[in-house]
C-alpha cells in the first residue's frame, strides 16, 4: 500500500474553553506546513479538539518520500584545485561528505564566480521517519496564548501535556518531547471510561475513544448538544435561545454532553431578568429558559457525562444557582433601600484614576462636554443632560454592580426606570458603555449616544492629560477601543462636526491635570487629536477597506469631521474609474502646479476680465458655484464633482490658449485670485 | 459523613499518597497558601509532599454569623507537590471518590482559573473545580513565589471543606454542619464569627492597626537584614492580616491599597530571595 491513514493525538489536562478552538487551528496549520517541506503528499487533513485533547487525522499520506535528483553546490573552483591541478581540502571535504567522486562534479557560473556542483540523488524517505522527526516541533510550536509550567518540563504548554500518540496506519510512531514519550494507548472519558486504552491502528482509535464516551469531532458535539435542547423545548414547551459564544464554550468543555432541565424558585422572577441571567450564563453556563416569551424559572445545563443518576446532578446545579439567586435577592433588596441619588454621593469615594480624582469630577465634566457636544449639535439636550450625568454612574457603588460588574449601566437603567426617571434618561443609563467591545452594538437613542461619547471622550482625554497615553501594545485603560467607539457612534448617528475643533474646544476641562504634568493645551490636545486622527485612519483603512494610498491621502484630515470624511472616502473610491472625476483631477492638479507658490493677494475683480477664454470661465464659476456649495453642505460629493467637472472643459481652453501669469501686473494677481478660489473650492473635497 | 471524618479521610487519602501530614500554622493569613510549609516548599529544587488543615481568615467575608455561605474564617484542606506528578488530576479525582462522591454519579468539571496573589508576589496556572456546577477546589500550579519562578513546579490542591461537608451532609446552612457526632459547626464557630466580623468592621482601632503594620513591616525588614527567615516571614504574614481588617474596615483607600500591597510583595519577595540563598 502507497497511502495510509494519519492520527496524532495530543492528551492534555482540561485546556481553558476559550483557547481550544484557536490552538486546534495553529496545530492543524504546523502539521500542513511541516509536511509540505518535507514534500510528503497527504489529502484529506482534518483536526479535532475536545477539552483534553487535540487531533490531526489525514484521510491518506503516502507512505514514502521518494529520492529526488538535486543539484549541490561545492566551493569555489579556484578554492577546489591547488595550482598543480590538484583537488584541495575543500574539495576533497565536499566530495567525501555526500560519497561522491570527482566525475560527478560540474562546473556552473553563479554571478560571474565559477563553482563546483554535483548531481545528487536523495534517498528515498520513509514517511513514518520524517512525521517521527517533525512531530515534536509541530506539536511544542502550537500557538500558546496564555502558557504554563509543570513538573520538571522545561518547554511551556497551554496545561500539562499527559500523552502522546500518534499512528500511521497500523504502525505506532515513536517521538519524545523531553521526557514525554509517545506510546500506543489514550484515554477515555475521565468519568465515565476507566484509564487507559490500547490503540493499534487509525481506525482502531476511533473506535475506542468511541466506546470510551468520547466524542472527537466538536460539530458532532455541537450538534448532539442543540439536538438534547431542543427535545427539551419540546418536551416541556419551552424557548431557550441560543447564546452561540456560549454555546461554543459548552462544546468545549465537555466531551460527552448531556442536556438536562432544573428549576428554581418562582419567586426569583420577581427580580429583574438581568439579575437572573447573569449568575446562571456568565458563572454557571446555564442557558436560561422562557415560556411564551418571558423568563421562566427553569434553566438548561449540559453535563459533562451521560444521564446516569443525572437527578443528583440537577439537585446539585439548583442549590448553586439558588444560592446565588439568593445573593443576588439580597443586593436587589439592599440597592432599593437608597435612591440612585443616595448613591450617586457615594461616588465622591469612589477614585476613577488617581491623578483624575472620583467620579463625582468626572461626572462634572462629562455635564460640560455633553452640553458643549449638544449645543455644538444643535440638540437641545441641555435639560436631559442635567438631569441623567449626576445618575449616569451611580450603579458603581449598588450592590448588584458590586457582585455582578458586567451589569453596570444595566442596573443603574433599570433602578432609574423603578424611580420614575423617563426612559430617555434610563436608556442613556443603560446605553453609556455602549460599544463594550468591538463589534458590539452601538447606543439608539440620541441622548444615549451623546453622553457615551462625551464620557468615553472625557476618559480619553482625562488619561491623556495626566500622561497615561497608550504606548506600543500597551493600552491598559483601552483608550484606543474607546476611541473607536467614539468614531463608530458619530458615524452611525451622522453628527456633522469637527472632532478637531470640539478636542480643541473642550480641552480647558484638563488644565489642571496637563499643567501638572508640565504640558501646555497646545500639546496636550494636538496629542488627543493625532491620537483619534490614528485610530480614524484605521477604522478606514481596515473597516471600510478604504487602501490608505489611494483614497485616504486624498482627504484632508485636518478638521477630523466624521461623517464628512467617511462620505469622501465612499465617494472617492466610488468615482476612481469616473470621467468627470478624471477630467476634475487633471484640472485641478494643472490649475495648482500653474499657481505654484503665487498667493492671492486682493479679491478677484470681474471688471478687470477682458479675455474671452477667462470670462467663460468667470461665468461659468458663477453659474456653478452656489450648486457646489450646496452639494458640499449635504455631503453629496459625487454631485459636487459633476457640477465643477461642467466648467472643467473652459478651464483648460483657457489654460491652452493663454498665459495665466500674464506679464501684466494687475491682470496677473486678478488671474490668481480667480484660480485660487476655484482651487479652494475644489480642494473642499479632496486634499 | 461529619466535618472532622472528612478530615480525617483527606489525611488518610493524602497519607497514603506519601504526603507528610502538617498541622496548620499558628499566625493568622488568609489561605494555606501562606503557610510557610507552602510558601518555602514551593521555593527550589528540594522535592516536597505536604498535606495539612488549614483555617484561613478573611476579615471582608465575614457576616456576624448570619450568612449561611459566607464566613471570616472557612477551613482548606491543602495538599502541595513538588514535581508536580504527571497524573495528579487522576489523583485528585481518586480522591474525590474516597470522600464519598463517585464520579460516575456527578459532574466533575475543571473550570480555566488562574491564580494570583499580589501579595505573595505569586501565580499560577489552574482550575477551579466544579462538582455538579458547585466549585469545590482550587487545583493550581504554581509559576511564580515570591517573585521568583519556580522550578520544578509545585501542585497545590486546595479543598473548601464547608462547601465540601455542605454537599456530602445535604445541609443549605453552614452553621448546620455536624462538625462531631457530639457538636455542630455553629455550636463551635457562631460566636466566634459574630465577634471577629464585629471587631473587623466596628470594633478595631485603625491607628493602632496602621501602626502595627509599620512595626510589623520594620521588624520582618530588620529580621531580613540579620538573615532571620522564618520570623522575618511571621511578621510579613502578621502584616499580611493587619492590612486585610484595615481593608475589610474600609479604612484605606484606593490609591493607599495598591501601596500597602506592594509593602507587603516587597516583603515576601526579600524574604523568598534571601531562602533561596540558604534553602533550609
Amino acid at each position: 500500500m502507497m497511502n495510509d491513514k494519519f492520527l496524532l493525538e495530543i492528551g492534555i489536562e482540561e485546556i481553558p474553553a476559550q483557547y481550544v478552538r484557536k490552538m486546534a487551528s495553529s496545530l492543524l496549520e504546523n502539521m500542513q506546513k511541516a509536511l509540505t517541506e518535507n514534500a510528503v503528499a497527504f489529502d484529506g487533513i482534518e483536526v479535532f479538539h475536545t477539552p483534553r485533547r487535540l487531533i490531526v487525522y489525514i484521510n491518506s499520506i503516502a507512505l514514502q518520500v521518494e529520492g529526488q535528483e538535486v543539484e549541490v553546490k561545492g566551493p569555489a573552483q579556484k578554492s577546489a584545485y591547488d595550482e598543480n591541478g590538484k583537488p584541495t581540502k575543500a574539495l576533497e571535504g565536499f566530495l567525501a561528505g555526500r560519497k561522491l567522486s570527482i566525475a560527478d562534479t560540474f562546473i556552473k557560473d553563479i554571478k560571474g564566480v565559477d563553482y563546483i556542483f554535483a548531481t545528487q540523488k536523495t534517498e528515498t524517505k520513509d514517511t513514518g521517519k520524517i512525521l517521527e522527526e517533525i512531530l515534536p516541533n509541530v506539536i511544542m510550536s502550537v500557538y500558546q496564548p496564555n502558557p504554563m509550567r509543570w513538573n520538571v518540563f522545561v518547554g511551556k504548554y497551554i496545561r500539562p501535556i499527559r500523552w502522546l500518540l500518534a499512528f500511521l496506519g497500523a504502525k505506532q510512531l515513536n517521538f519524545a518531547l523531553e521526557f514525554l514519550a509517545s506510546s500506543d494507548y489514550t484515554m477515555g472519558h475521565r468519568m465515565l471510561a476507566d484509564g487507559k486504552f490500547t490503540v493499534t491502528s487509525v481506525d482502531d482509535y476511533f473506535a475506542k475513544a468511541h466506546n470510551a464516551f468520547v466524542i472527537i469531532d466538536q460539530n458532532e458535539r455541537r450538534d448532539f448538544i442543540l439536538k438534547q435542547i431542543h427535545d427539551l423545548e419540546q418536551k416541556h414547551n419551552i424557548e431557550v435561545p441560543i447564546d452561540e459564544s456560549l454555546l461554543d464554550e459548552i462544546v468545549n468543555l465537555v466531551e460527552y454532553p448531556t442536556a438536562a432541565i432544573g428549576t428554581f424558585d418562582e419567586n426569583f422572577l420577581s427580580m429583574p431578568d438581568p439579575i437572573i441571567i447573569t449568575p446562571m450564563k456568565d458563572h454557571q453556563r446555564y442557558f436560561p429558559v422562557y415560556k411564551n416569551g418571558r423568563l421562566a424559572n427553569c434553566f438548561v445545563f449540559v453535563r459533562n457525562g451521560g444521564d446516569y443518576c443525572i437527578d443528583g446532578v440537577t439537585k446539585g446545579n439548583q442549590r448553586v444557582l439558588t444560592a446565588r439567586l439568593k445573593d443576588g435577592e439580597f443586593f436587589y433588596a439592599e440597592d432599593k433601600r437608597t435612591t440612585l441619588a443616595d448613591k450617586a454621593k457615594k461616588l465622591q469615594d469612589v477614585v476613577f484614576q488617581t491623578k483624575l480624582g472620583n467620579y463625582v469630577q468626572k461626572m462634572e465634566r462629562v455635564a460640560q462636554i455633553a452640553s458643549a457636544l449638544s449645543n455644538k449639535l444643535n440638540l437641545n439636550l441641555e435639560k436631559e443632560i442635567k438631569t441623567v450625568v449626576p445618575v449616569l454612574k451611580a450603579d458603581l457603588v449598588s450592590a448588584v454592580v458590586g457582585e455582578f460588574s458586567e451589569l453596570q449601566g444595566i442596573m443603574g437603567a433599570i433602578y432609574a426606570k423603578e424611580e420614575g426617571y423617563s426612559d430617555e434618561v434610563s436608556r442613556a443609563i443603560a446605553e453609556q458603555y455602549l460599544p463594550r467591545y468591538a463589534g458590539d452594538k452601538l447606543p439608539e437613542t440620541i441622548l444615549g449616544a451623546i453622553i457615551a461619547i462625551a464620557d468615553k471622550l472625557d476618559t480619553v482625554m482625562g488619561l491623556c492629560a495626566v500622561n497615561l497615553r497608550p504606548t506600543g501594545s500597551q493600552d491598559p485603560f483601552a483608550l484606543r477601543r474607546q476611541t473607536i467607539g467614539i468614531l463608530a457612534i458619530i458615524g452611525k448617528f451622522g453628527f456633522d462636526f469637527s472632532l478637531t475643533d470640539f478636542i480643541n474646544s473642550v480641552s480647558e476641562l484638563y488644565k489642571a491635570y496637563y499643567t501638572a504634568e508640565n504640558t501646555t493645551r497646545e500639546e496636550f490636545a494636538d496629542y488627543v487629536i493625532n491620537f483619534v486622527k490614528q485610530r480614524f485612519s484605521i477604522m478606514l483603512n481596515e473597516d471600510l477597506h478604504y487602501s490608505i494610498t489611494d483614497v485616504i491621502n486624498r482627504i484632508d484630515m485636518s478638521a477630523l469631521n466624521v461623517i464628512r470624511t467617511e462620505n469622501k472616502a465612499q465617494a472617492i473610491s466610488e468615482l476612481q474609474t469616473d470621467a468627470a472625476f478624471q477630467s476634475f483631477n487633471q484640472t485641478l492638479q494643472r490649475m495648482d502646479n500653474l499657481l505654484g507658490k503665487e498667493k492671492k493677494t486682493a479679491e478677484f475683480n470681474k471688471s478687470l476680465v477682458i479675455n474671452k477664454d477667462e470670462s467663460a470661465v468667470v461665468e461659468c464659476f458663477a453659474q456653478i458655484k452656489d450648486k457646489a456649495e450646496s452639494n458640499l453642505q449635504a455631503n453629496d460629493y459625487k454631485t459636487f464633482v459633476n457640477t465643477v467637472a461642467e466648467c472643467c472643459a473652459l478651464i483648460n481652453t483657457f489654460f491652452d490658449n493663454n498665459m495665466v501669469l500674464s506679464p501684466d501686473a494687475a491682470e496677473r494677481q486678478n488671474r490668481v485670485a480667480l484660480l485660487s478660489d476655484i482651487s479652494a473650492l475644489m480642494h473642499r473635497f479632496v486634499a | 459523613m461529619n466535618f472532622q471524618e472528612l478530615k480525617r479521610k483527606l489525611q488518610d487519602f493524602w497519607l497514603q499518597q506519601g504526603c507528610t501530614i502538617c498541622e496548620p500554622y499558628d499566625v493568622e493569613k488568609g489561605a494555606g497558601t501562606m503557610n510557610p510549609m507552602t510558601f518555602f516548599g514551593a521555593l527550589g529544587e528540594k522535592p516536597v509532599a505536604r498535606a495539612y488543615v488549614e483555617p484561613s481568615r478573611r476579615p471582608a467575608d465575614g457576616r456576624y454569623g448570619d450568612n449561611p455561605n459566607r464566613l471570616y474564617q472557612h477551613h482548606q484542606f491543602q495538599v502541595i507537590i513538588k514535581p508536580s506528578p504527571i497524573d495528579i488530576v487522576d489523583i485528585y479525582i481518586k480522591s474525590l471518590e474516597y470522600i464519598g462522591f463517585n464520579k460516575k454519579e456527578h459532574d466533575i468539571r475543571f473550570v480555566e482559573d488562574n491564580w494570583e496573589s499580589p501579595t505573595l508576589g505569586a501565580f499560577g496556572k489552574g482550575w477551579e473545580v466544579w462538582l455538579d456546577g458547585m466549585e469545590i477546589t482550587q487545583f493550581t500550579f504554581f509559576q511564580e513565589i515570591g517573585g521568583m519562578t519556580c522550578k520544578p513546579i509545585t501542585a497545590e490542591i486546595t479543598y473548601g471543606l464547608e462547601r465540601i461537608a455542605m454537599y456530602l451532609q445535604n445541609v443549605e446552612n453552614v452553621y448546620e454542619l455536624q462538625y462531631s457526632e457530639a457538636e455542630k459547626y455553629g455550636d463551635i464557630y457562631h460566636h466566634r464569627e459574630y465577634d471577629h466580623s464585629k471587631y473587623c468592621f466596628e470594633l478595631c482601632d485603625e491607628k493602632q492597626l496602621a501602626e502595627d503594620f509599620n512595626n510589623y513591616e520594620r521588624e520582618s525588614k530588620r529580621l531580613v537584614s540579620l538573615e532571620n527567615i522564618y520570623t522575618a516571614y511571621d511578621f510579613a504574614l502578621k502584616c499580611s492580616h493587619t492590612f486585610n481588617v484595615l481593608d475589610a474596615k474600609g479604612a484605606i483607600s484606593v490609591t493607599e491599597r495598591a501601596n500597602y500591597i506592594a509593602r507587603i510583595r516587597n516583603l515576601m519577595k526579600e524574604i523568598a530571595k534571601l531562602y533561596l540563598t540558604k534553602e533550609c
